[in-house]
């Protein structure tokens, strides 16, 4: 029982990450039906701007360089604000004129902005794995972290950080795009792009405003998997990106709800398929696949999503 | 199904891109001359072969540094048999197909007296035939593949296998430290499962039970489902196979789990990183090293003190102190040949009865095989230290 209760526990605060990733990435991809590899970079830059604003030094180009070492809670808002506008950069140069071109085009744009972000982070911050300096309201004076136990399984105090901030930033970002102006722009300009033009919504504007959340949240997710697992590496985000995806598109891509919900169902998934299939650990990762492959074939809209009809 | 195929294109894309990441990485590789001075004697001139760009450049560059020491004190005392001591590095990216072409060249030159590298096993295994058919002797510093030693006469190495280490530490385990009951979690890589094989066998016949053994793939940053399980076993002592990127975080998440075992680590976790990467987690960790810098001996710490200097005040790891073993080893042996001659120079080293190196002392069995005791360190204060039972 409470070997279950810790599978559970493992699972749901699996499933937070994924879930936080998985939201960013299906409101970018539900408004411009992109999949933006880029993605896993950006989450990846996040978590090395929140490394160097809380280090004391880092290395920068090979360069040891004097950090202002400033708290956790200040460090990812700074983060998400520069990745935020890194991803409006990217929107302008990489993807926004290929609008009109067809998808292929701006995938292949995607990959390439995906590989020169990578390289670039190699460059800056070196390929080696770096630590994440520990946060002192969620460590221990020895330098544990702290943990409480609940029915004999064990919690970290980060983890329920991490649980509550996904579940406000999935309930803030429902209701931005559920009840707000800017909202409803963003859904027209998801259904039609010229209608939406021609009623007057700036689509530019509302598609860069887009990328300025998807990825400032990215960024907030790659500070908060940086915190848990304790390093960034400029290759860390390749995986989750693509968790993430997978997540998106079993709750409904586009959903943000659904989005959440796919997040958890595949942490729960990999956790409990590790827990107890035999020789499960092997297969970890294979899990998500085969849920992926199975939603598509008998419910190919998602769990939560509307059916699609294909857009002119 | 317009939708499901776009979704499949898109999987397959990704995968296409994982893989250039993984092989892409480095080209060509930059290959230099260092110190070329009027020798006096024939030069003692050798190939450096590992993974100098790329994404295992990091290896690649301990095993230079730890070259870069030999040769300067080498040639402070003369040169070997009159002969000044220089290198040529040649790029092997770690990949069996370039460790071919880097032994062709230094096959080639003929200034070359011997090959220290490769590094890993699978440069290894491909390079070594055509060493063994040219007659240039080379030496691995840290290649443990089994296979190895069956290339051929010229064919040698410094490390252990595998399979030599995983029944030490599994005699250390049950023997030495007394524990029964013992969790194994590995790498599920060719070197993580070997060396778990190897320990789970030989625990067995030593009379200890494995109580859970979990794998988990290289890159992996949760490890919680795994730990959950191996707690559940209640074992005395776990046992990590694989290496320190994944370690840390693996002890990190236990603590986090409340599993308070005793673990010990393969050669893979012996570096200062894991203590880095681990913080208080990995403190009194148990690691299986082939080098402890720790050691008081005079040669290790004079060793210890130039590396230092010369790399940012950073501790040798194994690589470089490997790196440093060869090329003293093969100069002893050049010495006592008298010439600086491929041939002689690898019978010289066949003829040896051993040799007092700062990885040990290493004598070679009839195949080439190494014979060469097992060091133990701890994690304590961020560094790693002699642990007070040895095997």
């Amino acid at each position: 029982m409470e070997y279950l209760l810790q599978q559970l526990i493992n699972g749901l605060m699996l499933g937070c990450l994924y879930a936080l990733i998985a939201v960013a990435y299906t409101m970018v991809y539900g408004i411009i039906e992109l999949i933006n590899f880029a993605f896993g970079e950006l989450f990846m830059f996040g978590a090395f701007i929140a490394i160097a604003m809380t280090s004391q030094q880092i290395t920068l180009f090979g360069q040891n360089v004097s950090m202002p070492a400033m708290t956790f809670f200040l460090a990812v808002p700074i983060a998400m604000a520069v990745v935020g506008l890194m991803g409006v950069f990217i929107e302008r140069i990489a993807y926004r004129p290929l609008r009109a071109a067809p998808r292929l085009a701006a995938l292949i744009s995607a990959i390439g902005m995906s590989i020169l972000l990578a390289n670039l982070a190699q460059a800056i911050f070196g390929s080696k794995q770096v630590k994440f300096p520990d946060i002192p309201l969620f460590t221990s004076a020895d330098g544990f972290t702290k943990a409480f136990t609940l029915g004999g399984a064990q919690i970290t105090y980060l983890q329920v950080f991490v649980l509550c901030m996904t579940v406000v930033v999935m309930i803030g970002l429902t209701m931005f795009v559920k009840h707000t102006r800017l909202g409803r722009a963003m859904r027209a300009s998801a259904q039609d792009k010229q209608t939406s033009a021609l009623m007057g919504v700036n689509v530019n504007r509302v598609i860069a405003l887009t990328f300025l959340i998807g990825s400032a949240i990215g960024a907030l997710a790659g500070s908060l998997y940086g915190a848990v697992y304790s390093f960034a590496r400029p290759d860390m985000g390749f995986i989750p990106g693509l968790k993430a995806f997978i997540a998106a598109v079993l709750g409904g891509i586009g959903n943000i709800p659904g989005a959440f919900l796919g997040g958890i169902v595949l942490g729960m998934a990999e956790s409990l398929g590790a827990a107890y299939l035999p020789m499960g650990s092997q297969y970890r990762d294979a899990f998500a696949f085969v849920i992926l492959i199975l939603l598509l074939t008998f419910k190919p809209s998602g769990l939560l999503g509307s059916p699609i009809s294909e857009k002119a | 199904m317009k939708y499901g195929k776009y979704l499949v294109f898109v999987l397959v894309v990704s995968l296409v891109v994982m893989g250039s990441l993984l092989a892409g990485c480095g080209g060509g590789g930059g290959d230099e001359t260092t110190t070329t001075a009027a020798p006096s004697g024939a030069a003692f001139k050798f190939g450096l072969a590992g993974p100098m760009t790329g994404q295992y450049a990091n290896y690649g560059a301990s095993h230079k540094a730890g070259a870069d020491i030999a040769v300067e004190e080498l040639n402070a005392v003369g040169g070997v048999n009159g002969g000044e001591v220089s290198y040529v590095t040649g790029d092997d990216l770690g990949d069996p197909k370039e460790a071919v072409l880097v032994a062709q060249k230094f096959i080639d030159d003929k200034d070359v007296l011997f090959v220290n590298g490769h590094m890993f096993s699978g440069a290894t295994l491909a390079a070594g035939p055509k060493y063994d058919a040219a007659g240039l002797p080379m030496m691995s510093p840290s290649a443990t593949n089994p296979d190895i030693t069956d290339l051929g006469a010229y064919v040698w190495r410094i490390c252990m296998t595998d399979a030599v280490q995983g029944e030490g530490l599994a005699k250390y385990s049950v023997d030495t430290l007394g524990y029964s009951k013992i969790a194994i979690m590995h790498s599920d890589n060719d070197y993580g499962r070997g060396l778990a094989d190897a320990y789970e066998d030989a625990v067995k016949a030593a009379g200890g039970e494995i109580v859970a053994r979990e794998q988990y793939t290289d890159g992996d940053n949760e490890f919680k489902a795994q730990l959950t399980k191996i707690k559940q076993a209640e074992p005395e002592l776990l046992f990590l196979s694989g290496y320190y990127p994944e370690g840390s975080k693996i002890a990190q998440q236990a603590v986090e789990l409340g599993l308070q075992v005793q673990m010990l680590g393969s050669d893979g976790f012996a570096s200062d990183e894991l203590a880095i990467l681990g913080g208080a987690s990995v403190e009194g960790m148990l690691v299986s090293t082939f080098f402890d810098y720790s050691k008081p001996d005079e040669d290790v710490q004079a060793f210890v003190t130039a590396y230092k200097a010369k790399n940012d005040d950073a501790n040798p790891d194994w690589f470089a102190a490997s790196a440093y073993d060869v090329i003293m080893l093969i100069a002893s042996a050049a010495t006592e040949a008298g010439s600086n001659d491929r041939g002689a120079v690898n019978e010289a080293i066949a003829a040896m009865d051993g040799y007092d190196g700062i990885t040990g002392r290493i004598e070679f069995d009839e195949n080439g095989d190494v014979i060469k005791p097992l060091n133990i360190v701890v994690v304590k204060d961020g560094e790693l230290s002699t642990a007070p039972q040895q095997p």
